[in-house]
């Protein structure tokens, strides 16, 4: 009997975001990643799923402040059908993270009754499935967490229901990727190869931040709200999946975007004198600058004059004062234009300031550990001259 | 401009004094009050001063002594022309400025025209009047002055004139200035001089912000790895109590287990106590009966043994004390015999004795008639040495030293008298009518005389003649001799009573041979060896009679008759007897061998007989003893047969208690009595450190509990997320700041290198004159160099033979006068490019503190200057002292 369910993982509720100064825009991005329950709960309606599972990392750490458990059981508890969570590795099981809180104990039953937190390698069996959960009990498991599953025997449970397993890692296909997560370690892996993969029907994974199938029946959800400035086409963020399972049957998965905030990057490099306004222009092109909610990453190379690059540093600082964060690699070097380096060096009246430009222009041409300072005198010696 | 006479009228003490300035070096000298300073205030009154007027200023000028008002005029030139300047001062002044090519001008235009050559203000008056060429007017008094202080009215012609020297010379725009002092200010915001950021700035917020919150990211950072390592612990330490709880349980169980088999082994302690105490009395009735039994048994053998002994031993008792008997009667007979040889023996052993005494006797009175002999011999041979004696006594003690020194004497007495006679005069008469006297003697012809000494001739009445022979003393002096050797002689014969040394030869001769006569004499009687003859006559004479005494006495005693012994028959009669004797002797020892025999076998016969009776005695006794015993036993414990059915019934019961000790025994060694010491201290051990473990693990479980019990107010991960990102952007912030900083800080040092490049540029020409007219006071290792700051001179320094460098105000008196003075040359010489080439310059009594050396060294570095176009004046009341000079001189009267 076919089932269909909500599969997500790594919401990491309470995430703080730090790096954005202003506390306004990190509260608006920490709240954003609550958001997301009230689209599972649209879509647990819009197409009749039973029940929800997280696999890891529904909070951001194991210690959530208690109005930061308050809000996520509130939404919880909205979504009309169970919610099984196990924890990952941000809010792993092990004793004094927020599920054994006396807090937590409390305001669960009161606010969301319908959460289940699977604190155990055990089997249940729900409504309409067997969940296989493979809990982390740790922050990380040197052994494989589901390696319990190779020698359950199955058939004690009913064979009409499809048998789901709820795992949080890394799986041994996926080892060879790239590192984007910070949190990727070789621990806590999963090895699917080694899964009597027959005997299970899906296998509901968290822990990669993008939707991505590892296996015939393996999928893992990525987080539903993007978090961080990922480069590649294939990794998709921002999905979550909506699942129908049936016994002994391949599973049908769909991938629903849910992600609010956009997460931009952009390189450049600057030239020439157009430069800065071709840049200019391709940002006002990227995003609506004038719009909110978004980030941005940039990687700036390539030299910019002085006036244009005190002009560069005025953009940057609307950008930055705009956008949730501008994230910068700025590695533009100043190079004086040659009007500007004659309106220095040649000043026949102002002798000093002359033979002072002149010989900041040498440190820095001549790549002398003073260069870095000497690049900002140069640029104070400019303003100065030039208010 | 130079300076060509003055002529000054009216002026204080001067009625009028004229000085005509020579065109390089003018030295005006004269003693104190005769108006040196006057005139080097009239010059520069006459230069500079107001006119017309009527200030203090004005009357101080005034001469008390003549009524008009002072006037200077003063003839000088300037651009190839000679002026004439004069003014007169005080409320009817004025001022008039001629040259030949020119009407002469008056008051303003006077002014004016002097003005634009002298080119500064003229026409002034107040203090700033003594502002005026400070650099060129060295007023007394102010020479040992800083040169910064009088630079400042001609400092921008100087930095002009100073420019000129170097062609790319520039000079700071003011916006350089402005710039640089922009970049000085902001700098100076930053830092403290010390190169820490300064409190209040930027910097220093971004310094303590940064510090700030690594202090707060390592709590933050603390307390989640606190957290995650008491996360990840927890399992660990629960897994421990476990392990711990299950140790100490199960040590707890064999503790258990220990206790009850100690209750065992208390139980059985106690029935082995018992049952040994048993077993003890049983076992101690049966040792009794075995005891009696064994007593019985030994009783009855040693009664059968000592019966059979007993009788055998009497038996030979008896035989024994029979022959005893026998032997002592034997030995009883062998006695009497004994005795009667004895008295034999005894009358032989007397008869010998006495024979052998009348033999010594006759032997003695032979030796006693030889002695005699020998001291009649010797008597006599006594006699005749005495003889001898008496004849040698009577002649004198003479050596054979002695008359060798006599023989000498005599031998010198021939030789003084050979030598007197040589001296000597021989006198002799050959013919004379007149009788010839000689010292009263009369001298008959052909008769020699010699005379030793002065002799009178005296020939016929009338003639008397003195004759002294020998020349000198000699003939006294040899004289003197002999008469001394002569005297010796005499005197030494004398003493031995002779008056011839011939005597004493014959005297000694005989002495010789008295003394041989004595010595063969004396031979003779030591050949007699009757040194002791009548002691031993004497002694002799006493053996003899004390012989006879025993003789007599053993006569006595032996009732022997002794008249029939002489010296004829008492060899034959001692053999006779002693042959009696050896026979005698012979029976006495045979006899004497069978007494010992007997006497010997019977003591030991004794010995054996009391020995035997003693053993039979002890033995009966002991024979007693055990039939008493026996009959005791028997009385008491009961016969033989009854004993030993005793002693079976008491086996029987012993064996049973032995065996339920051993089965006590048994259990108790089931139980390993032995280790249950060691056990109990084991387990104690045990309990001890796994109840110390279990605690420590309990301990650091509740630890854990605690630190992850959350109260859900702050989120740890998300305040460490935070400040780790805050940190970067505060961490960034800091880097700018300080870039910006050290930026302001390059631009501030570059502008004031700059700046100093550039001062150094135009002063250097300076230092270098300043060291020229340096050299001659202090030598070519003499350095100069000048500090400015903001453009002005800030500070002179100087340094001499490597010494270091020292600033003008460090400086003594003299030098600074020395070094004031050379700066001053310096920058006249420089200035004077704008006043054709001339300038003067005036000390007035301005080395006041040098000493006579420098002063001479000084007048080198004067007349240096005044090669460079310096018309050096010099004002001095020790005008001697300038000699070397080569100045014109002025001498004020």
């Amino acid at each position: 009997m076919s089932v269909k369910f909500i599969h997500t993982a790594d919401l990491q509720l309470a995430k703080p975001y730090g790096s954005i100064k202003d506390d306004d825009k990190r509260i608006e991005l920490k709240n954003v990643r609550f958001e997301v329950f009230s689209s599972i709960k649209k879509m647990v309606e819009e197409h009749g799923a039973k029940f929800v599972v997280i696999a890891g990392d529904m909070f951001d750490s194991p210690t959530p402040t208690n109005p930061e458990v308050s809000k996520a059981c509130k939404l919880i508890g909205a979504i009309k059908v169970p919610v099984y969570v196990i924890p990952g590795n941000h809010d792993h099981g092990g004793k004094g993270s927020v599920w054994y809180q006396d807090f937590f104990i409390r305001e669960q039953p009161s606010l969301a009754p319908n959460l289940v937190i699977l604190l155990e390698p055990k089997a249940i069996e729900i409504d309409h499935a067997i969940l296989f959960p493979c809990p982390l009990l740790r922050r990380h498991e040197s052994g494989d967490l589901t390696s319990w599953l190779r020698t359950i025997d199955t058939s004690v449970f009913p064979a009409n229901k499809p048998k789901i397993i709820l795992a949080h890692g890394t799986t041994q296909d996926f080892s060879s990727g790239s590192s984007l997560d910070d949190e990727y370690t070789v621990a806590n892996f999963i090895d699917l190869a080694r899964l009597p993969e027959n005997e299970f029907d899906y296998i509901a994974l968290g822990d990669w931040h993008g939707a991505k199938k590892v296996g015939p029946k393996a999928w893992y959800s990525g987080s539903p709200e993007i978090d961080r400035f990922i480069k590649g086409a294939e990794n998709k963020p921002g999905h979550v999946l909506l699942v129908e399972a049936d016994c002994k049957k391949a599973p049908v998965v769909t991938e629903i975007r849910t992600t609010k905030v956009e997460w931009y990057e952009k390189e450049f490099e600057f030239l020439d004198e157009n430069s800065l306004a071709v840049f200019e222009s391709e940002i006002d092109q990227l995003i609506d600058v004038n719009g909110s909610g978004h980030l941005l990453k940039l990687w700036l190379t390539g030299h910019l004059g002085l006036a244009d690059y005190t002009k560069l540093e005025k953009f940057l600082e609307v950008l930055e004062s705009r956008l949730l964060r501008v994230k910068l690699d700025n590695k533009v070097t100043i190079t004086p234009t040659k009007e500007e380096l004659e309106t220095l060096k040649n000043r026949t009246d102002d002798p000093l300031i002359s033979s002072v430009a002149e010989k900041l222009f040498n440190e820095i041409t001549n790549g002398s550990e003073n260069a870095e300072v000497a690049k900002v005198a140069l640029r104070e010696l400019y303003a100065a001259c030039n208010n | 401009m130079e300076f060509k006479k003055v002529t000054i009228r009216n002026y204080r003490i001067h009625r009028e004094q004229i000085v005509d300035f020579d065109q390089c070096l003018t030295l005006i000298g004269g003693e104190n009050e005769k108006g040196k300073s006057t005139i080097a205030e009239a010059i520069h009154r006459a230069l500079f001063f107001k006119a017309n007027g009527n200030s203090a200023q004005h009357k101080s000028m005034k001469s008390t002594i003549y009524q008009e008002d002072p006037e200077v005029e003063l003839i000088f030139l300037s651009k190839g022309k000679e002026f004439k300047l004069n003014k007169k001062f005080g409320s009817r002044g004025g001022v008039t400025l001629s040259e030949p090519s020119m009407t002469t001008l008056n008051g303003e235009e006077a002014e004016a025209m002097l003005s634009t050559l002298i080119q500064t203000d003229t026409s002034i008056s107040g203090s700033a009047l003594d502002k005026k060429w400070p650099l060129l007017w060295v007023w007394q008094g102010v020479s040992s002055d800083n040169p910064v202080t009088f630079i400042e009215e001609s400092h921008n012609k100087l930095i002009q004139r100073l420019q000129t020297y170097g062609a790319s010379t520039v000079l700071s725009s003011n916006f350089d200035k402005q710039v640089s002092e922009s970049f000085a200010q902001t700098d100076a915001t930053n830092y403290v001089s010390k190169g820490a950021a300064r409190a209040g700035s930027d910097l220093k917020r971004a310094e303590d912000d940064l510090n700030d919150l690594k202090a707060r990211l390592e709590i933050a950072e603390d307390k989640v790895r606190s957290l995650e390592e008491a996360s990840d612990n927890y399992e660990k330490y629960k897994l421990q109590q476990e392990t711990n709880q299950k140790k100490y349980d199960s040590i707890k169980e064999e503790e258990t287990k220990l206790l009850i088999r100690l209750d065992k082994i208390k139980g059985l302690e106690s029935r082995k106590q018992l049952q040994d105490s048993n077993f003890q009395i049983k076992d101690s009735n049966l040792k009794q009966l075995l005891s009696i039994q064994a007593e019985i048994l030994k009783h009855e053998s040693e009664v059968q043994y000592l019966t059979s002994k007993l009788n055998p031993s009497k038996k030979v008792l008896n035989e024994k004390k029979a022959e005893v008997s026998s032997n002592s009667d034997a030995v009883k007979e062998n006695n009497i015999q004994l005795n009667k040889l004895k008295e034999e023996e005894k009358l032989y052993k007397s008869t010998v004795e006495i024979c052998k005494i009348v033999q010594d006797l006759a032997s003695q009175n032979k030796g006693w008639a030889k002695l005699k002999e020998v001291k009649l011999q010797a008597d006599k041979l006594n006699g005749q040495i005495r003889e001898e004696e008496v004849l040698l006594n009577k002649l004198p003690v003479v050596t054979a030293l002695q008359i060798q020194d006599l023989q000498n004497i005599e031998s010198e007495i021939g030789k003084a008298q050979v030598k007197l006679d040589t001296i000597a005069t021989t006198f002799e008469v050959l013919n004379s009518k007149e009788p010839v006297l000689i010292n009263g003697q009369k001298q008959s012809a052909g008769v020699k005389s010699n005379f030793a000494e002065k002799f009178e001739i005296k020939v016929g009445p009338d003639t008397t003649i003195l004759i002294t022979p020998g020349g000198g003393d000699s003939l006294g002096v040899a004289r003197e001799k002999l008469q001394h050797l002569q005297d010796a002689l005499k005197s030494q014969l004398s003493k031995l009573g002779y008056s011839k040394v011939e005597d004493v030869v014959i005297c000694l001769r005989s002495r010789e041979t008295h003394l041989r006569t004595i010595e063969n004499l004396k031979n003779a009687l030591s050949h007699l060896d009757a040194n002791d003859i009548d002691l031993q006559i004497g002694a002799v004479a006493n053996e003899i009679e004390m012989k006879q005494t025993l003789l007599v006495s053993k006569g006595t005693t032996s009732g022997i008759d002794i008249q029939k012994y002489n010296a004829d028959n008492v060899i034959t009669e001692i053999a006779s007897n002693e042959e009696q004797l050896e026979a005698v002797f012979n029976q006495i020892h045979a006899i004497n061998g069978v007494v010992v025999g007997h006497s010997t076998k019977n003591e030991k016969l004794v010995d054996e007989i009391d020995k035997l009776q003693e053993e039979i005695h002890e033995d009966d006794k002991k024979l007693t003893s055990s039939k008493n015993t026996l009959e005791y036993i028997f009385k008491k414990d009961g016969d033989k047969q009854s004993i030993d059915e005793k002693i079976n019934e008491s086996q029987i019961l012993v064996s049973k208690e032995r065996e339920k000790l051993d089965q006590i025994l048994k259990e108790l060694g089931d139980l390993s009595i032995d280790t249950v010491k060691a056990d109990q201290d084991r387990i104690a051990r045990s309990l001890a450190s796994s109840l110390i473990n279990l605690n420590d693990t309990r301990d650091k479980l509740r630890t854990t509990e605690l630190i992850l019990t959350n109260n859900g107010t702050e989120n740890p991960s998300d305040t460490l997320n935070k400040l780790e990102e805050k940190f970067i952007y505060v961490n960034d912030y800091h880097y700018a700041t300080s870039q910006k900083a050290k930026a302001i800080k390059m631009l501030h040092e570059l502008f004031t290198q700059e700046q100093q490049q550039l001062a150094d540029k135009l002063t250097k020409p300076l230092a270098e004159k300043i060291k020229y007219y340096l050299e001659p006071v202090f030598g070519r290792t003499v350095n100069v160099s000048l500090n400015q700051e903001a453009g002005q001179f800030k500070e002179f320094l100087i340094s001499r033979d490597n010494m270091g460098t020292f600033s003008f105000d460090t400086l003594s008196g003299g030098t600074k006068e020395q070094f004031s003075a050379a700066v001053r040359l310096a920058m006249a010489e420089v200035l004077s490019a704008d006043f054709d080439d001339r300038l003067p310059i005036l000390f007035d009594d301005a080395f006041t503190n040098s000493d006579e050396n420098r002063i001479l060294n000084i007048q080198p570095m004067l007349d240096r200057a005044s090669q460079k176009g310096v018309q050096v004046i010099v004002l001095t009341c020790h005008p001697a002292a300038y000699a070397n000079l080569g100045a014109k001189q002025v001498m004020l009267n």
